[in-house]
């Protein structure tokens, strides 16, 4: 029997308590999960569980855990009797090989070395991994290396284990075939403790359920409790039932253009179609609209007060944004549409949500547009003198001259912009613009006056996989003959087993890595580094700068004064707002990974490959994640996602890849449509 | 780099000479302790030959060659430093400038040996050879752990280096960091001081769990030298006098 009696812990330094009044009895055999969201208590707990608070933890400790009604009282003796498995099972290794790593475990804690070698080749056998004994500990997959712990572990027979988000990088057969070695390992007579955010792989281990709100106990009792969407909604918790998958045999299934989003959010680009639409009202401000790509806007010359214009976009009329009017005050636009108008504003912006849309106009001086995703446009009027900024959270422009735009925009003045993906028009005032098009376009600014709908031409290449074949030097054939299309503006989720080779095909569409044979076109340009993007999964090693928001603000380039407003959007818009003073590497495992992802999303890119974006968050990060995906996939680039997470690809994928079993040899199966 | 890990880690197909740990400790410590003691470059240029062959059997020539790389463009910096000393403290000049290569030549014969050590001997082995030469357990511990820091160092550089390539895409030439010493050492020194010292942690946590301590005792199997222990032994028994006899000549 394991029990937490009012367990409570404060980290040095820290004002509150990580974890608050923690209790619960586990008897022998059975299984508990502990959920809750991201920064909730569920390490700190398993930590104390394991007792490293008796040696590693330098905090105030309240309360006790007993294991068959003896006290956490010596370290030594507790991790004999106990096992830990931690988030990244590669920190528990010693040893180089599998054998050896398993042998030394044994050999630690004083078994002899006859016995050790008899104990070795049993837990070889019983998890399946005498295949790798010689391996590297380091070159296996995520999923063998949490075998070779939890084999390690279990060779001790401890009288209770402790799982640390066990599924954080694991693919669904594997989760299976860890639940399975879980329970096997639970009805040998041990407590069973698993902190995970995925929660509908343990439906069969974990019989009972402990979940963290803010390192206090929010609700606690069978997994029945899970079924309440309610509460996994208001704890921040993912789904307790498996996700659905279907199975197509076309070779790609892109979401029907013009078809909205499951979440609502709008769907643009140039296949949209409609009259525009006008909007707007007040003072002297006047609009335009265009229909191009769907989208409408409006613009005006200088008024003293704000006009809010409304838009046709995807055929659906949006509503009216909150609009500002302060002569040197910030306006902002809340929903679909937000506009603004100033004359002498400062800056506004639209915190557009849902369509990431927002445009501000300014007569004359500095102007500035911010949307929350992928769309934003700032206009000067005739004769602004064209300091006028406009930037999308997701950036896929770049403008150089007197203005400066990011994102879809327009952008005043005597600008030069250059535009590289996405769409950009003109209408009103002087203008620049760039269109879509492959290539970074310059154009140099017009001087037509209200005319609206003028729109670059040119089409998103997307990516072209041809015969791709690749092997590391002496090793196995990795990819054999892979063909497939990344089209720009959709989201494809990379699927497969463990060590199957996605990163490596990450690799080779970022140029890092030369294929054998084949080749890999974007828009028909050869791949090389810089024209695409990945964002890798160890968030450790990206972060340097001494806050989040530096970190955000470097990625970005260009003018710091500039930057800065933008990165600061950009850190709200991944829920980081709060935390940009932090430094990065004092941020929790899950804000960490939310902010390297904000950090590869600020450069301009024609593809961007994330790597186990959600592994780590809770599942109200996960849906801001998976916004944040559409968004940035809806501003123009291929969106490619590398992920075992079946609940991020339902939410964010338009179809996904399935690298099969290796070697790879027609390329690409579709699996299934999210759709 | 990644490819240089990924020679010196990976597992079965890796080339190896598949010597005792013993014998590796031997070549190891033995190699260390001649590079210290001699102090001309005639001597310690044999034995840093005699252990590049060694490395050479043991790790690809392109990792090799990787090594070799680091080692020279941390050589230069260490000349530049030193040449714009000597320029501020004219008294500094060493009487001859072959002397100035002796550090480097003593870094290379300490990499050359330890590598193969570090990635090919399997650490219980280690630790019961430590133990059959009855070396105090305070000593044994460290040398254990610091041995079994060197892939997991390796691997960080690794992964830094790969993160900084793909933040800086394209553009991480030498000249781009050249130009940028500041940038260079906030994106890549930063982030590895901070990853070794979670490193050390992880493997600190590790050990402990494990119930790894001074007073762990691995036991000694007995001790059975194998043709290629023996013919490497005596190769480097040859070496060693080559380099005595070149010492005492050029002495």
């Amino acid at each position: 029997m394991l029990e937490a009696r009012s367990l409570s812990y404060r980290y040095p330094g820290a004002e509150g308590f990580a974890l608050e009044d923690v209790s619960f009895a586990l008897p022998a055999g059975e299984g508990l999960l502990v959920a809750g969201e991201s920064g909730g208590g569920k390490s700190t707990l398993l930590a104390l569980l394991a007792g490293l608070h008796l040696r590693f933890l330098k905090g105030e400790k309240r309360g006790e855990v007993l294991l068959d009604s003896e006290p956490c009282s010596s370290f030594a003796d507790w991790a004999a009797r106990t096992g830990l498995m931690t988030q990244n099972p590669e920190t528990q290794f010693l040893a180089g090989s599998v054998e050896d790593e398993l042998y030394l475990t044994l050999r630690c804690r004083g078994i002899s070395g006859e016995r050790a070698s008899g104990t070795v080749e049993e837990r070889l056998a019983a998890f399946g991994i005498a295949r790798v004994r010689d391996s590297s500990v380091f070159r296996l997959s995520e999923g063998q290396k949490q075998k070779v712990v939890l084999a390690s572990l279990t060779a001790l027979r401890p009288r209770a284990l402790f799982l640390d988000e066990p599924s954080a990088n694991l693919d669904p057969a594997s989760l299976d075939e860890l639940a399975g070695l879980l329970k096997t390992v639970r009805d040998g007579g041990v407590s069973l403790v698993v902190a995970d955010h995925r929660l509908y792989w343990l439906k069969g281990v974990c019989s009972r359920v402990l979940v963290l709100s803010r390192g206090k106990p929010a609700a606690s009792g069978d997994w029945g409790i899970l079924s309440d969407p309610c509460l996994r909604d208001r704890l921040g918790l993912r789904s307790s039932e498996r996700p659905a998958q279907g199975r197509l045999s076309v070779a790609f299934a892109p979401r029907p253009e013009g078809q909205r989003p499951k979440d609502g959010r709008r769907e643009k680009g140039p296949h949209a179609a409609g009259p525009p639409e006008e909007g707007g009202n007040g003072g002297a401000a006047s609009s335009s609209g265009s229909r191009e790509a769907g989208r409408g806007e409006a613009g005006g010359p200088g008024a003293d007060f704000g006009l809010a214009a409304g838009k046709d976009v995807g055929g659906q009329a949006s509503s009216l944004g909150t609009f500002g009017s302060d002569a040197a005050g910030p306006a902002s636009g809340t929903r679909n549409v937000g506009g603004a108008l100033s004359s002498e504003a400062v800056w506004a912006s639209g915190d557009a949500e849902d369509a990431g849309y927002a445009e501000v106009s300014g007569a004359a001086g500095h102007a500035r547009a911010s949307g929350a995703a992928g769309y934003a446009k700032a206009s000067g009027a005739s004769g602004a003198d064209g300091n006028a900024k406009a930037s999308g959270v997701v950036g896929n422009f770049m403008a150089s001259g007197d203005a400066e735009a990011d994102g879809a925009f327009e952008a005043s003045g005597d600008a030069e912009v250059a535009g590289t993906v996405g769409c950009a028009w003109a209408s009103g005032g002087y203008r620049a613009s760039g269109g879509d098009c492959n290539e970074p376009m310059k154009a140099p600014a017009s001087s037509r006056t209200g005319q609206g709908g003028v729109r670059g031409s040119g089409s998103l290449g997307g990516v072209e996989i041809e015969d791709l074949t690749f092997r590391y030097p002496g090793g196995p054939l990795i990819l054999d003959g892979f063909s497939g299309r990344l089209p720009a503006g959709k989201v494809a989720a990379l699927a497969g087993p463990s060590g199957r080779g996605k990163t490596t095909l990450a690799r080779l569409l970022c140029g890092l890595e030369k294929p054998l044979s084949g080749r890999i076109l974007y828009g028909g340009e050869p791949a090389r580094a810089g024209l695409g993007q990945v964002v890798l999964q160890n968030s450790d090693h990206q972060l340097y700068m001494p806050s989040a928001l530096e970190e955000v603000t470097v990625a970005l380039g260009g003018k710091r004064k500039l930057a800065m407003p933008r990165a600061m959007e950009m850190l709200e818009s991944f829920g980081l707002g709060r935390l940009a003073s932090r430094h990065p590497q004092s941020l929790s495992g899950g804000e960490k990974q939310r902010l390297v992802v904000a950090v590869g999303l600020a450069r301009p890119t024609r593809l961007v490959v994330l790597d186990e974006p959600t592994s780590g968050l809770d599942g109200r990060n996960l849906r801001l994640m998976a916004r944040q995906i559409r968004a940035v996939a809806e501003s123009g680039p291929a969106v490619l996602v590398i992920t075992h997470d079946e609940e991020l690809v339902g939410l964010a994928a338009d179809f996904a890849l399935d690298l099969g079993p290796p070697p790879a040899s027609s390329g690409v199966e579709i699996y299934k449509d999210v759709n | 780099m990644r490819r240089l890990f990924r020679n010196l880690s990976s597992g079965a197909s890796r080339r190896s000479l598949n010597l005792l740990p013993e014998t590796r400790l031997l070549l190891t410590f033995s190699g260390s302790v001649l590079s210290l003691v001699f102090g001309d470059p005639y001597p310690l240029g044999i034995l840093f030959a005699a252990s590049a062959v060694y490395l050479l059997c043991e790790v690809r020539l392109k990792a090799v060659l990787t090594v070799y790389l680091i080692a020279a463009v941390m050589a230069s910096v260490a000349v530049l430093c030193l040449m714009g000393i000597i320029s501020l403290v004219p008294s500094m000049r060493s009487q001859s400038p072959a002397l100035a290569v002796l550090p480097f030549l003593r870094l290379g014969i300490s990499v050359n040996t330890i590598l193969p050590l570090a990635f090919h001997a399997r650490l219980s082995d280690l630790a019961s050879t430590l133990n059959r030469i009855r070396l105090p357990g305070i000593v044994r511990l460290p040398l254990l752990i610091t041995i079994r820091f060197v892939p997991t160092f390796v691997g960080d550089i690794v992964q830094i280096r790969e993160a900084v390539r793909l933040r800086f895409r394209g553009r991480g030439g030498p000249l781009f960091w050249a130009a940028r010493p500041f940038l260079w050492w906030r994106v890549f020194f930063m982030p590895l001081v901070v990853r070794l010292i979670r490193s050390a942690d992880e493997l600190a946590l590790a050990a402990e769990l494990k119930g790894l301590s001074a007073r762990t005792d691995f036991g000694s199997a007995p001790l059975v030298w194998a043709k290629a222990d023996k013919a490497a032994l005596a190769l480097s028994l040859y070496f060693f006098s080559q380099s005595l006899l070149s010492w005492s000549l050029y002495a």
